[in-house]
């Protein structure tokens, strides 16, 4: 859109120039705490060869991926109008439970092919309306938004598992707290995520773009002041901008339990956070679609090795919990580093 | 009616002990956003806080020496956010969320190692004569001091002319730094502080609360404080209130079973995240009504 080449090097240089200083300093903590850190380096970037390897890696990656890109895709329409909708994590765990409702209880009433649309359905609405309370109290009566969403992450994870443990529960689980699996039909694999990429992807892009209510919710975004002038709706963008937010990290519930687990469990096995890497994924990709889909990938890959990394090196969650807020500074490093570029360049 | 009595004095007891925490974090927090600095990592400070209480006080045996480094660590990774947010004028919001993931990642992986060790918790304080309430009596230093924290810090900003010149900086940064105030500075000075009493707040979890750490010890209490701020209308004495009610609607669970209360575990867990969300709707309406507000340039890095 219009930059000039030496903006675009600008950019690349700064967040080229980031990441690096955010890699160094999780090797860095790595190292210290006695962790060969090439023995990181090649857990995450194994698997790639021989080429009959590849396709598999690729696909893995990518399903591994969609639960931190569904809800990344939902932040950049609510952060694009400076709405903070920091619940994505709530809205998709009840995304999870809705959808692990209707692939497990409802898929053997309904025809094969209906069954992953029905989930679609659910794991959005359910999200949709989640986030709907937040933005309804700021509507009304000014709350903020931040602590309301936040809240609500923590009560979503009380109801999934009192869920599974009061009402879903396997009875032939071995004692297990586990739903009993879901039906085969009910079950993602890279293909049908790959559709839903496409789609939910392509409807952020089309909406920012080219609709009425995308170019509203920019402006309101970059000034409300200017927005309230020409007369645009604080209370419908902030609540259309939630609905889609908080649906399309449903989504990415919906992606956990049908694409990775195949069953719900408790919300903290379910879930290392993956709504709030959603908000690392859209600020990485400056809440642009594309990019964030890219960023996305690019964090998938760290969580499809979560597992070889705990067994192989015992390195726990936390690790990959660091590994994300640093990246997160590297995003706000790259901003003002940028900014300082081009003032250089405009002085040079 | 005596075992109503009892019931109740048991609720204001736990009340205490679980507003402490949250109160520290809170008067920690309002001193930032009084200068104008948001730091949306109050949680992940919380979380070191607590690691660090446990790890250090289970190598020195001196629970006193983890508290210390506790806020020492807090301190630290506060000035991390300083840094972004002051020196780089980086969004607020994005470098302290940042540095609540991080610092949660941080925590577990310092303790997870020491997972199921137990420490020695702080002592009590016993108050002689009859000064205090039983209810209040017998509680650990950190509890009294952050009661004591809260009228002093009052004072602080509302009588001091140092505090004077702390709400003008989150107010007004561009008028104060035209009058040769060193807003930065001052900013550095409370965020940092602020960094410290979190990093306290989160090592009375492992040090008075529960003897030992495990995975999500803090369970969201730092966004909780974050909510008390905002209760509190940014003053340290409202805050003090909001503090020991949130802290009284999560002891429910201990007292529910002795008023004959039947209700799911779970739901009674999620009652404190809602009874924030509902308070803080009826903050925002009492606080439209008597126009109070948050500092004026809170979380605005550009001036």
């Amino acid at each position: 859109m219009g930059l000039k080449p030496s903006d675009r090097l600008a950019t690349t240089l700064a967040l080229t120039a980031s990441l690096s200083v955010a890699l160094l300093v999780f090797a860095a903590i790595l190292g210290t705490h006695g962790y060969s850190v090439t023995g990181f380096a090649r857990v995450v970037s194994s698997g790639f060869w021989p080429p009959e390897n590849l396709s598999w890696r690729l696909s893995s990656i990518f399903i591994n991926s969609l639960p931190v890109l569904f809800p990344a895709l939902g932040l950049i329409v609510a952060f694009r109008m400076g709405f903070w909708n920091i619940g994505a994590e709530g809205q998709l765990l009840v995304g999870m439970a809705a959808a692990t409702w209707v692939g497990v209880f409802l898929a053997d009433r309904l025809p094969g092919a209906s069954v992953l649309p029905a989930m679609v359905v659910a794991a959005f609405v359910a999200g949709a309306l989640w986030a709907a309370g937040p933005a309804l109290l700021r509507v009304w009566l000014g709350v903020n938004e931040v602590l309301t969403t936040l809240m609500l992450n923590y009560v979503a994870v009380h109801l999934v598992n009192y869920l599974v443990e009061y009402r879903w529960k396997d009875p032939r689980g071995f004692g297990f707290i586990r739903t009993p699996p879901l039906h085969e039909s009910a079950r993602m694999g890279a293909a049908e995520g790959a559709i839903l990429v496409a789609l939910a992807a392509g409807l952020v892009y089309f909406m920012l773009r080219y609709t009425r209510l995308g170019f509203e919710l920019r402006i309101i975004g970059s000034s409300p002041k200017a927005a309230r002038y020409a007369g645009i709706s604080y209370a419908k963008g902030t609540l259309l901008a939630m609905l889609i937010s908080g649906g399309l990290a449903g989504l990415g519930g919906m992606s956990v339990v049908a694409g990775l687990t195949g069953e719900l469990m408790e919300a903290q096995r379910m879930s290392p956070g993956y709504g709030y890497t959603g908000i690392i994924a859209a600020w990485l990709g400056r809440l642009h679609p594309a990019a964030v889909v890219a960023a996305s990938l690019f964090l998938g890959l760290i969580y499809e090795r979560q597992s070889v990394l705990q067994a192989t090196m015992r390195l726990g969650v936390g690790y990959t919990m660091l590994f994300n807020g640093l990246l997160l500074f590297a995003a706000i490093s790259s901003t003002y580093l940028e900014k300082r570029l081009r003032e250089a360049g405009r002085l040079g | 009616m005596a075992d109503l009595e009892m019931v109740l004095s048991n609720l204001m007891r736990y009340a205490v002990d679980y507003s402490t925490p949250l109160l520290l974090a809170a008067l920690g927090e309002a001193l930032a956003e009084r200068s104008g600095v948001l730091n949306l990592g109050v949680e992940g400070i919380m979380a070191v806080g607590a690691a660090t209480g446990f790890v250090v006080t289970l190598h020195t045996g001196n629970p006193w020496l983890g508290v210390a480094a506790a806020g020492l660590a807090g301190l630290l990774l506060a000035a991390i956010h300083a840094f972004f947010s002051v020196t780089l004028r980086a969004n607020q919001i994005v470098s302290g969320l940042a540095l609540a993931i991080a610092g949660l990642g941080l925590s577990s992986m310092a303790a997870s190692g020491y997972l199921g060790r137990t420490v020695p918790k702080l002592e009590t304080l016993h108050i002689p004569g009859n000064l205090a309430p039983s209810w209040l009596n017998d509680h650990n230093p950190l509890a009294y001091l952050a009661l004591l924290l809260s009228p002093l810090l009052w004072l602080l900003m509302e009588r001091t002319e140092w505090g004077l010149t702390v709400r003008a900086v989150g107010d007004d940064p561009s008028t104060a730094r035209s009058v040769g105030i060193e807003v930065a500075r001052l900013r550095y000075v409370c965020v940092l502080a602020g960094g410290a009493a979190a990093g306290v707040a989160g090592a009375y979890l492992p040090l008075s609360v529960y003897g030992g750490w495990f995975e999500g010890i803090t369970a969201g209490r730092g966004w909780i404080a974050l909510g008390i701020v905002i209760l509190g209308f940014w003053n340290p004495l409202r805050i003090l209130l909001a503090s020991y009610f949130v802290g009284a609607v999560m002891s429910l669970p201990h007292v529910a079973p002795a008023l004959g209360l039947r209700v799911n575990e779970y739901l009674l867990l999620a009652i404190p995240y809602l009874a924030v969300i509902a308070v803080l709707s009826i903050a925002s309406i009492e606080a439209a009504k008597k126009r109070v507000g948050a500092p004026m340039s809170l979380g605005k890095s550009e001036y």
